[in-house]
Order: C-alpha cells, then sequence, then structure tokens
C-alpha cells in the first residue's frame, strides 16, 4: 500500500509548522511567568506548611448558605480551583453566593515526613474547622472535599459528624478496586514500605511521572506538538502555561500519610470496607448522616465513575445525591462546561438543604 | 507583540526560506544532506535567548516540536529515496528507527548534553561492542552462567576495606546488577509496545486507504501514530506482566538507593556527621514534640474557654467554642 506523501508538501509542511513554533516559544518566552489564582482572599489561620483563606465575596447579596470549606487534595496545588478569571470554581461559588474557604495544605519538607493522615484529619483539618466555626460563631459548616481531599473530607465526617452540615465530594474515589482503576492496578505490586522507608517524603515529581505515564504519548508529546495551532493567541498560550504550573507543581508527600493512603486506599480498599482506621478511631462510610452531594466525571481516567459513585453503597444516611458531569478530572476543574455546571449545582444543592 | 518579538520570529522566517531552498535543491539530486531543520531551530533559539536556561515548559515545546520536525525531515529523506510514492511499511520502518521507542521521546524530553551514545558505542573495542546486546537488551537474571561467574567473584572478600563495609559495596553490586535486569525487562516490555503500535498504525492506514480515505497530510500521520502508541502502551499498562515487571524495576532501584544510604551513612560517620538514620530519629521526636504541644494548646484553649464562660453572663456566649471536645 502506498504512502500518499508529497515531499515537497511535507517541505512547506515543516517550514511552516517550524515558524509557528518559533512564534509560540517567542511569545511564551515573553509570557514568562504566569499569575495563579484570581479571587482576592485573606489568610485566617496559618500553622506549619498550612495556610486557611478565606475568599473575599464580590460586590453583590450576601450569601444565604454556610460556609463551605474547600479540601483538596495533598498531590496537587490548590490553585486548581481558582486558576484564572474564567476557570474559577471558587469564583463562581462565590457568584452564587457561597461563603468560600480553602485549605492551602503547603508544600511538606523534611521534618514532615512523620505526619499521618491522622495529623491531617483530626489534626489540621480539625483545627481549620475549628477556626472558621469560631470566627463565625456556628457550630458548623458544610466541606467540599476534592478527589484526596474528598478522601479526608469523607473521613473527617464520619469522625466528626457534629461539625459537618452537608459534605460535597467531588472526583473522590471511594472504592479503589474498580476494575478500570488503572492506578491501582500498577500500585498495587508496589512495596509501599520499601518506598517510604528510603525515599522518606514520596517526591512530588515521581508521582506526577506516574499521572502522566498513564496516557504519555498524548501528554507527554501530542499536546506540545499541537501547540502551534495557539502560538499566535496570547491568552490561549497563557492558560495553557497556567495549566502546565499547575500539572508540573507537585508537593512532595508526607511520609507516613503516603503510606497510610497507598497501603489502606490504593491495595488494602479499606475505606469503602470500612476497616480504614485514621489513628485509632474506624472510619465507617455507614455512619455519615449529614447529607451528601457527590460530583464525579464521566470520562475521569484518574478517579473512574464507579469508583465514586461506590459512595452511594457505602453511605448510611437518608440524603445522599450524584452530580455526574460530562467531562475529565481536570476537566470538571476549568473546561467551559463544567464552569456553566458544577458551581451551579454545588450551590443549588447547598440552597435546597438548608 | 514587542518589536523584538517581531524580529525574532522575522529572523526565523528568513532562515526557514533560506533552509526550504536548501532542501529543495537537495530533492532531486539526493547527495549532500542539508543541515537539519532541528538543527535550525535550535541555532535561532541560541540567537535569541542565549545560552540562558528556558522555564521546563518551553523546553518540553521545544523538544517535541523538534521531534515533530525530525520526523518530517524522515519522512522527506525517504521519499527522496524512493523513486515512487513509499510503501507504507518503508514508512514505518524509517519512524521506527527514527524513534525505536515513542515513549521516551513522549514522557522525557532529552537532557541537553547528552552524550551520543552511538558515537561512544562505536569507539569501544570489539569485544566490548559484542556484550552490549546482552546488557541491554534483555532480562539475563535468570540463568545466566555469565552472571553466576560474576556473583562468585562479587562474593571475593574485600581487600583494605572492613568487611562490614565491603559487604555493602557487594550487596549495591548485586543490587545494581538487579537493576539493571529488572530495568532491561521493563525496556522490553515498552519495545514490545513500540512495535505493536506500529503495526495497529499500519493496519489503520491501510483501513482508511481501503475506505477512500488515505493520509495525506504528515500531521495526520503523526496524530495517527500518537492513538495507535496509546492504545498499544494503554493495553500494555493493563496487563499483569507489565504492573509487575514495573514494579520489579522500582522495587530494585528503591534498594540501590538505600543501600547507597546507607554506605553514605557510613562515611559520614567516619566523620562524625549525622547520616539519615539520626535525623529520622530526630525528626520523628519533633513530630511527636509537635502533636503533644498541640493537644496542650488545645486543653489549654478549652480550659480558658471554660473559665471564660463561668465568669460570663450566659447570654454572651458564644455558640460553638472553636476547642469543645
Amino acid at each position: 500500500m502506498p504512502l500518499p506523501l508529497d515531499a515537497e508538501r511535507i517541505l512547506a509542511d515543516v517550514v511552516d509548522y517550524s515558524r509557528r513554533l518559533g512564534e509560540g516559544f517567542t511569545r511564551m518566552h515573553a509570557i514568562g511567568q504566569v499569575d495563579v489564582g484570581c479571587c482576592p482572599r485573606d489568610e485566617l489561620y496559618r500553622e506549619d506548611r498550612l495556610t486557611l483563606y478565606r475568599y473575599r465575596r464580590p460586590d453583590g447579596p450576601a450569601g444565604d448558605t454556610e460556609p463551605l470549606l474547600i479540601v483538596y487534595a495533598l498531590v496537587n496545588r490548590p490553585y486548581m480551583v481558582d486558576l484564572q478569571p474564567d476557570r474559577s470554581l471558587v469564583r463562581q461559588l462565590l457568584a452564587a453566593g457561597v461563603d468560600v474557604y480553602l485549605i492551602d495544605w503547603g508544600y511538606p519538607q523534611r521534618p514532615d515526613r512523620f505526619l499521618t493522615l491522622e495529623d491531617y484529619v483530626c489534626g489540621y483539618l480539625d483545627r481549620c474547622v475549628s477556626h472558621i466555626c469560631e470566627r463565625i460563631g456556628r457550630d458548623t459548616l458544610n466541606l467540599l472535599g476534592i478527589c484526596q481531599g474528598g478522601v479526608l473530607s469523607l473521613c473527617y465526617a464520619t469522625l466528626f459528624p457534629a461539625r459537618v452540615g452537608k459534605l460535597v465530594t467531588m472526583v473522590t474515589p471511594v472504592d479503589f478496586h474498580t476494575p478500570d482503576n488503572l492506578l491501582t492496578h500498577l500500585v498495587r505490586p508496589l512495596d509501599i514500605d520499601l518506598l517510604v522507608d528510603t525515599l522518606g517524603n514520596v517526591p512530588g515529581a515521581l508521582l506526577n511521572f506516574m499521572f502522566l505515564s498513564l496516557s504519555p504519548f498524548r501528554l507527554g508529546g501530542q499536546k506540545y506538538v499541537h501547540l502551534v495551532d495557539i502560538a499566535e493567541d496570547e491568552a490561549a498560550l497563557a492558560n495553557f502555561l497556567r495549566m502546565e504550573k499547575w500539572i508540573f507543581d507537585s508537593p512532595d508527600q508526607a511520609g507516613e500519610a503516603f503510606r497510610q493512603f497507598a497501603k489502606d486506599c490504593f491495595q488494602g480498599n479499606k475505606l469503602v470496607s470500612g476497616e480504614l482506621r485514621i489513628g485509632d478511631r474506624p472510619v465507617d462510610l455507614g455512619r455519615l448522616s449529614m447529607p451528601v452531594l457527590n460530583v464525579y466525571a464521566t470520562r475521569d481516567h484518574l478517579v473512574p465513575p464507579a469508583a465514586s459513585q461506590a459512595l452511594a453503597r457505602a453511605y448510611g444516611g437518608p440524603d445522599y445525591s450524584e452530580f455526574a458531569f460530562e467531562g475529565g478530572h481536570i476537566g470538571i476543574y476549568v473546561s467551559a462546561r463544567a464552569q456553566a455546571e458544577v458551581p451551579q449545582a454545588i450551590a443549588a444543592w447547598l440552597r435546597q438543604h438548608p | 507583540m514587542s518589536n523584538h518579538e517581531r524580529r525574532a520570529i522575522d529572523r526565523l522566517a528568513e532562515l526557514l526560506d533560506h533552509h526550504l531552498r536548501l532542501w529543495q535543491a537537495w530533492l532531486p539530486a539526493g547527495q549532500v544532506s542539508p543541515p537539519t531543520f532541528a538543527e535550525l531551530l535550535r541555532h535561532w533559539q541560541r540567537e535569541q535567548t542565549g545560552t540562558e536556561p528556558l522555564p521546563e515548559e518551553v523546553t518540553r515545546l521545544l523538544a517535541q516540536g523538534e521531534a515533530f520536525v525530525r520526523l518530517a525531515e524522515e519522512s522527506v529523506r525517504l521519499l527522496a529515496d524512493t523513486a515512487d510514492t513509499p510503501a507504507t511499511a518503508e514508512m514505518l520502518a524509517r519512524l521506527h528507527q527514527a524513534f525505536p521507542n515513542p515513549l521516551f521521546h513522549s514522557v522525557t524530553a532529552p537532557p541537553p548534553d547528552t552524550p551520543d551514545w552511538e558515537a561512544l558505542r562505536e569507539r569501544l573495542p570489539a569485544a566490548f561492542r559484542a556484550l552490549l546486546p546482552w546488557a541491554a537488551g534483555s532480562d539475563w537474571s535468570a540463568g545466566n552462567p555469565l552472571q553466576a561467574e560474576l556473583r562468585k567473584a562479587l562474593g571475593i572478600p574485600g581487600i583494605g576495606l572492613p568487611a562490614a563495609a565491603q559487604a555493602r559495596w557487594t550487596e549495591f553490586a548485586e543490587l545494581w546488577a538487579e537493576h539493571q535486569a529488572a530495568d532491561a525487562a521493563l525496556r522490553e516490555h515498552l519495545a514490545a509496545a513500540a512495535r505493536q503500535a506500529l503495526l495497529e498504525l499500519q493496519q489503520r492506514l491501510e483501513e482508511r486507504h481501503a475506505h477512500g480515505e488515505p493520509i495525506t497530510s504528515l500531521r495526520a500521520f503523526y496524530d495517527l501514530w500518537i492513538d495507535a502508541s496509546e492504545r498499544a502502551y494503554a493495553a500494555m499498562l493493563r496487563s499483569d506482566d507489565y504492573a509487575q515487571a514495573q514494579g520489579r524495576a522500582i522495587h530494585a532501584m528503591l534498594r540501590c538507593r538505600r543501600q547507597a544510604q546507607l554506605i553514605a551513612e557510613d562515611l559520614c560517620a567516619a566523620f562524625g556527621l549525622p547520616g539519615r538514620t539520626e535525623m529520622d530519629a530526630t525528626q520523628a521526636a519533633l513530630h511527636e514534640t509537635r502533636q503533644r504541644l498541640r493537644l496542650l494548646e488545645t486543653e489549654f484553649a478549652r480550659l480558658r474557654a471554660d473559665g471564660y464562660a463561668r465568669t460570663r453572663p450566659r447570654t454572651e456566649q458564644r455558640p460553638g467554642s472553636a476547642f469543645e471536645t
């Protein structure tokens, strides 16, 4: 079978491609460092590497909902929820009248390697919740746990049910052993003790490499080759650079917390089976009784929908809802459709559950 | 766009025009190969930014852009070499030759000072060269007599080093050998996936040809190749064999690293410096102290709040004390 390619045409294409590559290079170089985070916020509390923020409301009517504390994953930086004005979950929630708080876990350093999941859940998270509750004079607040942060939030809501009014989980794995969970498939044969005992804190770059290696040709090659298509669009290039910054901005993971998360969740699947323990306290999702909204992405390659939907079976309370977003694990924060659907769905659900 | 940026892009256009003429002149004659577009891009980039290190994202863009340009050049050379339209199989063979394992091109951009391994290999004595395929090309841990001999040699008592240190180095050598073997086994999986990707690519090209939708642009060819590679790679990732091979490679790497740490600790101890174990013990103690401090702070706040509540009228008590338990 012949390939109908023409040398002259390829030469013309490669000249055109090289020119656009040069343009992209020049513009990216000129843009330099990009800013992330667009909504003004105030620092409320700081402890070790952690910072608790409250976002300022835009001009407009005060919200009528309880405060919502966003608990992001430990493995990436939380500015993904407020990347830029037209890609900001936080901005949309504020616009919908929600009072938004966020925990930035920071970058664990070498001395933090002995931090456990108990330290994160019963220590840092609980002290943030307490700080907010005391500040606003309430007994409870609402939690929005994202990805791994959703697991932390589920643990917290189970252990401190009197503190959580409503719980929203977003792209949160609950059953780690669904057949389509590629990460689990690759993590299960690993000797996690050897990994943590050898490395101490687990390098963020290692985890990032693992995430990218699930789709290396698209994420490591094609994405950059196609970048020349937006070489003339400075705004689009700046968007691209913000995403790149986020993707490769991966904090190291505190060793002991990583050890327990990888062994108990990825390998032991203990969250859904009810065998997970935080410190000496069991995490029984069947004891959850507050209203729960579970938001998942139908094309999520990191947290397959079935892994999230397992919460429906594990949840023990009377008020469980799901919201399925047609998109992927990253698109649920930043795609145009997500901006129009996800924050509104969360805000509406919060309003419907006074 | 600033004047400086405009000038940079005009300069590139000028270089590309010149380059295009060189290649067009070369096409019919096919004698001395013209300089590559990738070299031109790199030359232009250095003209613009000098030797200052580039941001990582820009480096990734350039690396992958150059990979695409190399693919284009390889295609043009193939078209120049063949009198008629090239057969798909030949094109794929060139593709495979240019990118023997596309995964490595996709996942990691080569560091700027990567040695020319091919040239280095050619400078090795013939006997060494003959050993290379054996050393790098297959899993040699299973029943290899040479390895057994090597292990015997590694067991010879050391001369001049304390027995404990010698034992650490011996173990390190064995772990390193296992690392090499595990790495080679993993690479065999990756190479097999790359070959499978080419087969899938050929199949897709044939399907499109049969449906009267042949590929006519290199970009479409590249995209098809990426799709085929992703499919082949995904199938490999999902296999138990690969998960085991990856686990073995990671474990081997970690064991080497752990052993190197032990050796480094010995060295530190010899100079009275704290090593990893000592630092870990200190940090564990620090962590425990931090936890106890938090508990004391919480208890103190609770007691203070209780005292405050007892000394104030009930109407002033705020609901939801921060540290209630």
